[in-house]
């Protein structure tokens, strides 16, 4: 996107006016060279908004997989052994893109980040009866002002999201979240999935 | 200069430099969930039986055309627990209040659609706030595909949440100063000012108060403008405003002189403090 197309959507966005306004004012003035002054009063008025965007390019919704076939159990003479087994607590990382892109754009003071799940309580499901806690899933943010909220099967502890400028009252954050399976339990095999949807405000 | 001064003067260039900064930094970049409202938050007030209609402005910033899903949820918030969205309709919700114009919309790129929404206030309602969010979802994540041999999938993606109080039948905050003293921010030694609401709608403060450190050095206090619930006491920070030109925060040395007024809606707070 250009840079002039960028500002237009930012004032379009943001709802700006800029209304100048003219007001003439008598100084009495009767001698030569004659003086007359016109002040010009500026209203600029920039609407408050809330921007966030989860994942990369592309219309598809970003997907973080794990694939804990290849690990062997973590108890016996294997356990020691590189891969390390499943629940032995040796972290596994994201087959594919571990790693999702996160921006948070607002100028309405504090911005608040949350996270919930559709896992009504249970975590990710095999559809089978078998479940893996949403803990199971950390994320690492490379930006401590972009935190990642730390995943449970509630939801989430709420985040702050830090402000950039103008003591709090502006936020323009970037971050990218690199996902990894903490693998603390040994779940029963099958196909888990879940979902998680990441809400941004600014109350 | 005045705190009051101070934030008329850097607000003009505030807002400048907002919009230039965010030029300068904005690579809009396509995604599944990209969009932005404006407003980011409605402060309404109503009388029993009124109908207040509003307008909501959404964008999609993306390569394509994108479906969002518009619904109402409850919400709460605590300095424990933070900003929580409940769908479950919570006892006293006013949701049923709510009428959206639609359910669903459909952004096309860089387009900006207006949402309507009303807010019928029953003739009954008693004095008191009504707070709900209007959530703004990204329709496709209804219906995920699952990835094929994938043993463990998660699809992430994001939801605006855009808050509206009601302030119905002229409920107002009551905000009572309780203290001045340190605290911690992210981590961060501040100070923190501590107020209480006991009226029936929520407060905030605004201004800044200017501080002095042992170097003598001067620097602008912003306030939190963070909201008050009614009947919540909350530690609202005071960072100390960066410098405009350089956007560093200013290194202090404590103990910190801080004076100057803190206003909320219907009044303020005159402050004299030394923190150490």
């Amino acid at each position: 996107m250009s840079r002039l197309a960028l500002a237009g959507w930012l004032g379009a966005l943001c709802g700006a006016a800029w209304v100048p306004q003219a007001q003439a004012i008598w100084v009495g003035d009767s001698t030569p060279p004659y003086q007359a002054r016109a002040d010009l009063n500026l209203l600029l008025d920039v609407g408050a908004f809330i921007y966030l965007q989860v994942g990369s390019a592309g219309a598809v919704i970003d997907t973080i997989q794990f694939d804990l076939t290849g690990l062997v159990p973590a108890s016996g003479l294997t356990a020691t052994l590189p891969p390390f087994g499943v629940g032995s607590a040796s972290p596994v990382a994201a087959t594919g893109t571990g790693t999702l892109s996160v921006v948070v754009r607002s100028n309405a003071g504090p911005v608040t980040l949350s996270a919930t799940n559709n896992g009504a309580g249970a975590g990710l499901s095999n559809g089978a009866g078998g479940f893996i806690p949403y803990d199971q899933i950390r994320a690492v943010s490379d930006n401590p002002g972009l935190p990642s909220p730390a995943l449970t099967n509630a939801g989430s502890t709420p985040v702050s999201v830090a402000a950039t400028g103008y003591s709090g009252r502006v936020t323009v954050q970037s971050a990218n979240w690199t996902y990894s399976f903490a693998n603390t339990v040994a779940p029963p095999a099958g196909r888990y999935t879940g979902q998680v949807t990441y809400t941004v405000a600014a109350p | 200069m005045s705190p009051s001064r101070w934030l008329c003067v850097h607000g003009r260039a505030f807002i400048a430099a907002a919009l230039l900064g965010m030029l300068v930094s904005t690579q809009a970049q396509s995604a599944g969930f990209a969009a932005a409202a404006s407003p980011s938050r409605f402060e309404l007030q109503a009388g029993p039986g009124e109908v207040l209609s509003r307008t909501l402005e959404l964008q999609h910033i993306g390569p394509e055309g994108t479906e969002y899903v518009i619904r109402s949820a409850d919400w709460g918030l605590t300095e424990e627990k933070g900003l929580e969205f409940f769908d479950a309709l919570q006892p006293g919700s006013c949701r049923p209040w709510l009428r959206l114009e639609r359910r669903s919309v459909r952004l096309e790129p860089r387009v900006r659609r207006k949402l309507r929404f009303e807010v019928h206030v029953p003739a009954d309602a008693p004095v008191g706030e009504c707070r709900l969010a209007i959530l703004v979802e990204n329709y496709e994540q209804r219906a995920i595909p699952l990835i094929k041999d994938s043993p463990i999938q998660l699809p992430l993606t994001g939801r605006l949440g855009v808050i509206v109080y009601i302030a119905v039948g002229g409920a107002q905050p009551r905000m009572s100063l309780v203290t001045v003293a340190m605290g911690e921010e992210n981590g961060e030694r501040v100070p923190m000012v501590t107020v209480r609401n006991d009226g029936n709608a929520h407060g905030r403060l605004e201004g800044a108060l200017r501080g002095t450190d042992a170097d003598g050095r001067s620097v602008f206090f912003p306030v939190s403008t963070l909201p008050v619930l009614p009947g919540q006491t909350r530690r609202l920070p005071l960072l100390p405003a960066e410098n405009l030109t350089t956007k560093k925060k200013p290194v202090l040395r404590y103990p910190v002189t801080l004076s100057g007024r803190l206003d909320w809606d219907n009044g303020g707070f005159d402050i004299e403090a030394q923190l150490p």
